[in-house]
């Protein structure tokens, strides 16, 4: 079995990892989620993840490893363990502590290094940038960008053009088809659920946007005595 | 619990070295302005002190045989991940705010009830963030074992009051791996600082509160920092 599959398989098998309920997230209503920090609990796993993207920073021969708070911190820093590069970390927003700025960058760094940023996950990549350009500040290069998993956010045209103009290359361990096809044939799922999971993650955004997609998913929860909060009885 | 250990002299040689104490006029909302500074998190960069400083960490923590380490974020989660990674065991997240889910939720990873933690963090000033974290575990049913911490303030009796839940009961361990007068007087018996700047910050350690009204202090401060060859000077330093 090769790593990522091993990853995949001890991921899929996290208990809690997939959360049914339908939340409110920055992107709007979501009706289900993967919950990444749950892997932070498994040394094992957090191992792997530095396994495979060791091969990443091999890749675009990174100087340094950069988390983005919180969730990107854990995988970067077992990524900057296995590979003996230096780790920092990255700020969404500036800290601002008793009126005085703290900057956006924790860690000893140099201009001019280049930088492998971890993350748990991608959705349109807003957040991808708020790093980026507090990299670029400092002086460093953003060379690539290392992920447990990409979700079909869709990355906004921004982001891609950024992405493509200065070549980052964007490397997720996973997509969220493969992580959805595993927790499935993993028996994580409950098999009527299986076929609209499918169906958002290949795209979610239209999915969101389809009443009766909510409207199915809904009745299939209450079916399974699942419950969701009453902000998603409008979607009933 | 009360500290057993004397200074990890493993982990005190790994901070001598150019970058780590910083000299300036610098800001902590709850202790005021400080003349010098120890930078803890200049230390997860380098990962060869940063994998001696868990080493040592785990090294207290595994005869707690402890089910989970948890940090807050954001500086203590590269200490904490590093000091899990160390003991294969679990490792959990504390927010400061919850995310602003329908889900609000402050703790970050999987647990269960019943469940043993200790909190790992890379320094321990007042100490009322890790009340706060004892807090948010405890309510959630984890049982909280103790503190362990790189680094600890150590200010003066003054400062001890609000502690003592920590420092002197019985109810959690309590461990640093240094307090900042003993690297102090470290780097001092290394040559690495002067005795006299040295004597002058564990002074203002000793109540920094009352240290920094006095612009004599300052002054003093300033001419004798200026002198060495191992600090780093931030540009507030010009402006004391």
């Amino acid at each position: 079995m090769s790593l990522k599959q091993q990853l995949l398989q001890k991921i899929v098998t996290i208990p809690g990892y997939l959360e049914l309920e339908p939340v409110v997230a920055s992107i709007g209503p979501i009706p289900f989620r993967t919950n990444s920090r749950r892997l932070y609990t498994y040394p094992a796993i957090v191992e792997l993840f530095a396994e495979v993207h060791a091969q990443t920073v091999a890749d675009v021969t990174a100087d340094i490893v950069a988390g983005g708070v919180t969730a990107g911190i854990p995988l970067a820093l077992a990524v900057s363990l296995k590979t003996r590069k230096a780790f920092i970390y990255v700020r969404k927003d500036e800290k601002i502590k008793g009126g005085v700025s703290q900057g956006t960058i924790e860690g000893d760094f140099k201009s001019g290094q280049r930088v492998l940023l971890c993350d748990d996950v991608v959705g349109t990549g807003e957040t991808k940038i708020k790093f980026i350009k507090h990299l670029d500040q400092a002086g460093l290069q953003t060379v690539g960008i290392a992920l447990i998993m990409e979700t079909n956010g869709p990355l906004s045209p921004e982001v891609q053009q950024l992405l493509d103009q200065r070549k980052i290359l964007m490397q997720a361990a996973f997509s969220w088809e493969e992580v959805t096809q595993a927790l499935i044939a993993g028996g994580q799922v409950p098999a009527v659920l299986a076929p609209l999971m499918l169906d958002y993650v290949r795209d979610p955004q239209r999915w969101r946007t389809t009443p009766e997609k909510w409207q199915v998913y809904l009745r299939h929860l209450r079916e399974l005595n699942l419950s969701y909060d009453d902000a998603f009885k409008q979607y009933e | 619990m009360t500290r057993l250990n004397s200074m990890n002299e493993r982990v005190a040689k790994e901070l001598l070295f150019k970058g780590y104490f910083i000299a300036g006029r610098l800001h902590s909302p709850r202790i005021g302005d400080f003349p010098f500074y120890p930078d803890n998190r200049i230390l997860f960069s380098n990962t060869k002190k940063l994998k001696i400083v868990a080493e040592e960490l785990a090294r207290v923590i595994s005869p707690l045989n402890v089910d989970l380490i948890a940090s807050r974020e954001a500086a203590g989660v590269p200490f904490g991940v590093a000091t899990a990674l160390e003991l294969q065991s679990g490792f959990l997240y504390l927010r400061k705010e919850p995310k602003n889910y329908n889900v609000r939720k402050v703790i970050e990873g999987s647990y269960q009830p019943g469940q043993t933690v200790v909190i790992v963090d890379d320094a321990i000033s007042t100490g009322g963030d890790k009340r706060k974290v004892v807090d948010d575990l405890e309510a959630v049913g984890l049982k909280v074992l103790g503190v362990v911490v790189a680094f600890d303030a150590h200010y003066g009796p003054k400062y001890a009051e609000t502690q003592q839940w920590l420092r002197a009961g019985n109810q959690y361990v309590f461990q640093a791996l240094m307090t900042w007068p003993e690297i102090m007087d470290y780097a001092a018996n290394n040559n690495f600082l002067s005795r006299e700047l040295c004597d002058m910050v564990k002074e203002m350690i000793n109540d920094p509160e009352v240290w920094q009204k006095s612009d004599k202090n300052w002054q003093q401060f300033k001419q004798i920092a200026a002198k060495e060859q191992n600090l780093i000077f931030d540009q507030s330093f010009r402006d004391i």
